[in-house]
């Protein structure tokens, strides 16, 4: 009887190890996101314009330096970071800071941001700052997009073609 | 810390006195838990073997490959990739019970500092293997783990590039998943390896597996579990969509949503934060170093047998430097020896009986509590004790209290470790006038110094050096394993003890020699 009992012991150990391993390698279940949402991302790396302009480098200027390091033009390597502003509907979803990477702080920007908003017919409004010296954006983008439940839609940009994508 | 590892052990020694009931001590899965890991990561490796065989290492075969094992060969390859994926959890439930075990133990201390420390970045191993292989399976929950784990070590400020863009577009690129199976497939397990080679270096007499009753009940139960409940994936990898509700692994997966909730500054935060708190513990206090083995070459005549019965390898035999006849003599290594004195035990020089110079000197003992101390000990207890059955109690540290027994007719010793006791001393309380030695130290199958009351019941039971004289009268000896939270039954045992020894009043209480014992 007691053998029994020890055995049933054993078995009951077994299914409750089985139990918490089944239970806690699915749930509880996490929801990324809701029912009925899209996730808008954007993504894209852009190098802000120097914080400051390039100066002409006089004649005396340029033989006072060595042969190999005359170049005409004198530019700081500082970058001006990147502001994203993202407008759905007209009411703003997003306005985020991007500062350059490095030491100098002169690398290209990597632009990041990822949004649940309501899936359906949105319109969809993307500008980028990207120079201190300009007092208005640089990029505005808009753009009518319909988006199904669980969908991922993505702002990009066109290093080449200086503009905006969304696919 | 101390009320922390007091009441955790308190509730861990409950438990395990649970599973003493139904596993019975040698059984106990608690006492196995390093051995169990090892098991199932054969389980893991055995089954990621055959699994790997179907899979396919390319991004837009994979999902394929997976869905093909699961439902088209379910009766092999889907159970195997189940086995694959429970074995590994269950892998993270006993590496857990290990280590808080070990901390609520105070086994993570002293001289036990490496094993503990090197059992840290293990964990970060296990966790990486888990996560890799999630990410191998390119379902929807591959492609969360994979979008997340980008954002958090794009956070990082080590990166030039982004790994996030990666997951922007239409597809992974294959390379990239060749990388992350190559970690999982190699890379991961074979630095694991050595982690687990390096975590048992210091301890000596490791068994790797576990007994063979609970290996099969382990795989027996993981088998069910995977016919009853199979491992499935989400739905195919699609970079166009979101994830949206996930059926998390949380055993590995536990710190995608925290990055996902609180950001990746958080998810990097606590783990690195609980890998310092783990790594310091052995100094949050430090351990008050203890006096270790010290060798008396004199009284050494090179058996080995210190050597032989020293739990963590500390006591190493090494060619003779005293130009004495023996060949070898032992060498205590101070950071390995924990000061339990089973090595003094199993000196043959550590008998009571021999005199010289006027003291008891031996082979090999601990400074702070010698042979001579001992007998010293046990020679004035006895001669103080008086009334009709008189009982020397000896115990351990850290097991059951003795002390409360202590009367008028019984007299208590108590040492670091009942294995630190020579078997003559049994023999010799027993001249000295005593009608009974009540033997007791930790749970069977639980010595704190791992196999102290092994040793100490085969040396009592003549199957290992230095043994019982055989003419001691084993019925005037008794042997008790008990746990901290077991006294009473320590003390219903002595009361058991006594009623046994009042029958065997009349024997004779030290036959001269064997033959008549």
């Amino acid at each position: 009887m007691d053998k029994i009992f020890r055995y049933l012991g054993q078995g009951l150990t077994y299914t409750i190890f089985c139990a918490l391993i089944y239970y806690l390698s699915t749930s509880p279940a996490y929801t990324y996101l809701a029912e009925g949402q899209a996730e808008l991302k954007v993504a894209f790396n852009h190098a802000g314009q120097r914080v400051e302009e390039c100066r002409k480098r006089t004649p005396e200027e340029l033989r006072k330096l060595p042969p190999n390091m005359r170049k005409p033009m004198d530019c700081s390597r500082e970058r001006s970071p990147l502001i994203v502003e993202i407008r759905i509907d007209g009411k703003p979803l997003a306005r985020d800071i991007y500062n350059p990477p490095g030491i100098h702080s002169d690398g290209a920007a990597f632009v990041y941001g990822k949004y649940a908003i309501p899936a359906g017919e949105h319109e969809l409004e993307v500008e980028l700052w990207d120079s201190t010296l300009k007092p208005e954006f640089s990029f505005h983008a808009k753009k009518r997009v319909s988006l199904a439940p669980g969908q991922g839609f993505v702002v990009g940009f066109d290093e080449d073609n200086a503009r905006f994508l969304f696919y | 810390m101390r009320p922390i590892r007091k009441a955790g052990d308190a509730l861990f020694l409950r438990l395990e006195g649970w599973f003493n009931r139904t596993f019975g001590n040698h059984l106990n899965p608690f006492y196995h838990l390093g051995s169990l890991t090892f098991f199932f990561f054969w389980v893991v490796l055995v089954s990621g073997i055959y699994v790997f065989i179907f899979f396919e290492t390319r991004v837009d075969h994979a999902f394929n490959s997976v869905e093909y094992m699961t439902h088209d060969q379910w009766w092999l390859a889907g159970i195997m990739r189940s086995l694959h994926r429970y074995a590994s959890d269950a892998a993270v439930i006993t590496i857990f019970l290990h280590m808080f075990r070990e901390f609520f133990r105070d086994r993570y201390r002293g001289v036990r500092w490496f094993s503990w420390i090197t059992g840290v970045p293990t964990l970060w191993l296990v966790v990486l293997l888990g996560i890799s292989g999630y990410w191998l399976v390119w379902d929807m929950l591959a492609q969360y783990i994979a979008v997340v784990t980008a954002e958090m070590i794009d956070w990082l400020p080590i990166t030039l590039g982004s790994m996030a863009l990666n997951f922007i577009g239409d597809q992974v690129s294959d390379r990239f998943f060749t990388l992350m199976a190559f970690l999982h497939l190699l890379g991961f397990p074979v630095a694991l390896v050595f982690l687990l080679w390096t975590h048992v270096s210091r301890i000596s007499h490791i068994d790797f597996n576990p007994p063979k009753v609970l290996a099969w009940g382990s795989m027996v139960a993981l088998l069910v579990l995977s016919l009853v409940k199979p491992a499935v994936s989400h739905g195919p990898a699609d970079l166009s969509l979101a994830p949206t509700v996930l059926q998390l692994d949380w055993f590995y997966l536990n710190i995608y949503p925290v990055s996902d909730i609180l950001g990746p500054a958080w998810a990097w935060g606590i783990p690195t934060g609980v890998t310092f708190f783990l790594m310091m513990l052995p100094w949050m206090p430090r351990k008050k170093p203890e006096p270790i083995a010290e060798v008396d070459l004199d009284y050494c005549n090179g058996c080995g047998q210190c050597g032989v019965d020293c739990p963590y390898g500390a006591v190493t035999m090494q060619p003779r430097s005293d130009g004495r006849k023996f060949l070898l003599e032992p060498t205590v290594s101070a950071s390995l020896c924990t000061s339990c004195g089973i090595c003094m035990g199993a000196c043959t020089s550590s008998n009571p009986y021999r005199q010289s110079k006027g003291r008891l000197l031996t082979g090999i003992e601990m400074p702070h509590y010698s042979a001579e101390a001992l007998r010293k000990e046990v020679t004035d207890k006895i001669a103080a004790l008086s009334g009709k059955d008189r009982i020397l109690v000896v115990g351990c540290d850290f097991a059951a209290d003795p002390m409360p027994l202590e009367t008028s007719e019984v007299a208590v010793v108590r040492l670091p470790c009942t294995a630190m006791l020579p078997p003559s001393f049994l023999d010799f309380s027993i001249r000295k006038g005593i009608d009974g030695v009540l033997v007791t130290g930790c749970r069977d199958g639980d010595c704190y110094f791992r196999f102290g009351n092994h040793i100490t019941l085969d040396r009592i039971s003549g199957l290992r050096e230095p043994r019982l004289f055989g003419r001691t009268d084993q019925e005037r000896i008794d042997v008790f394993w008990a746990a901290q939270q077991e006294s009473s039954q320590l003390t219903d045992r002595l009361a058991e003890f006594r009623q046994r020894l009042d029958k065997i009043k009349d024997k004779p209480k030290s036959p001269k020699n064997r033959k008549e014992a």
